[in-house]
């Protein structure tokens, strides 16, 4: 707040709340009946799918229980034969380098900054510029 | 859907409001965001137009905007990025106008904002702040905006990114630009 160079009038902010708040009686918003019956599809549709998953996984372990317990056993037995490939190994978030707050402008930086505002080098200075 | 006076005066936090227009309360909803971000939101179109009274203006149109877009407010951004994309290119569309205004007047835009900024009665920052004023009127409005949110809102630029679109790297360079300009103009 200490960057705020301007005052307004005595019991300003108040006053706009209050002059805020009536918008909505002000104001028509016309609500589609998609909008009101949309949250209610969303739980009944969430309900389905929980329920369609359940029946599903209930399924297959009551099925193949014997089995897929053999299956993991022998994917225990065997986890340490399988190699594990290079590139594996660089995707790992071992150096998990975090430079957002970093004040730089990188050469990235400069080069997005021309191909997202349509500048050549020449123009930056330019006041007219548009980025 | 009536009215709840009492939410007008309770400031509701941005989950509390997300929860209101989930379950279609747009009233409330509203009253929340009004209580909690009209101050906020004030000051940031305050930095476009320069004066008060235009500020009051573009801030109750900013929020006859955010009532009717309310019930198509997906939830898909945080509700203050929706506000300040509202907000933002409400105030960009103002400077443009203004700029057009000048321009028929057969005027510049900076020197009208000198003015403004000059006889403002409710100006009360020193001379290097008034110096910063008449510089960010002559920074290219998109440059401005960036500035303003940076520097003023104290916004990350993740949080600029989402509400202007424009990637993390070309927005570093943008505010990198405006904070030189402002410099050399401060100089001067």
């Amino acid at each position: 707040m200490t960057k705020i160079s301007h005052t307004t009038p005595e019991g300003y902010f108040d006053s706009l709340k209050t002059r805020l708040s009536r918008i909505p009686q002000e104001q028509d918003v016309r609500v589609s009946l998609w909008q009101k019956v949309s949250p209610h599809l969303a739980i009944a549709a969430a309900f389905i799918a929980i329920v369609t998953a359940g029946t599903a996984i209930l399924k297959t372990f009551t099925s193949t229980g014997q089995d897929s317990q053999e299956e993991l056993y022998n994917q225990y037995i065997l986890s340490d034969l399988v190699l594990r490939s290079s590139n594996d190994l660089y995707q790992e978030d071992v150096f998990d380098f975090d430079d957002s707050d970093s004040e730089e402008v990188s050469q990235e930086d400069l080069v997005n900054y021309l191909i997202e505002s349509g500048l050549t080098v020449e123009n930056i200075e330019d006041d007219e510029t548009e980025y | 859907m009536a009215l709840d006076l009492k939410s007008a005066c309770v400031p509701m936090d941005e989950k509390t409001i997300s929860t209101l227009l989930k379950e279609g309360d747009f009233q409330n909803a509203f009253q929340g965001i009004v209580s909690l971000y009209s101050e906020k939101l004030y000051w940031h179109v305050r930095r476009f137009t320069l004066c008060h009274e235009d500020a009051d203006d573009l801030v109750q149109e900013v929020y006859i905007k955010i009532w009717k877009g309310l019930p198509s407010f997906m939830g898909e951004s945080r509700i203050f990025t929706w506000i300040w994309r509202i907000a933002t290119n409400e105030a960009l569309n103002y400077v443009s106008r203004a700029k057009l205004r000048s321009t028929l007047s057969l005027s510049s835009y900076a020197s009208r904002a000198d003015r403004i900024i000059d006889s403002d009665p409710w100006f009360d920052g020193d001379a290097a702040q008034r110096s910063l004023s008449k510089a960010l009127a002559r920074l290219p409005s998109r440059q401005r905006a960036v500035f303003c949110m940076r520097y003023y809102d104290d916004l990350s630029y993740e949080e600029i990114s989402e509400i202007t679109g424009t990637s993390v790297g070309a927005l570093r360079a943008s505010y990198h630009f405006a904070a030189e300009k402002v410099k050399d103009f401060i100089k001067e």
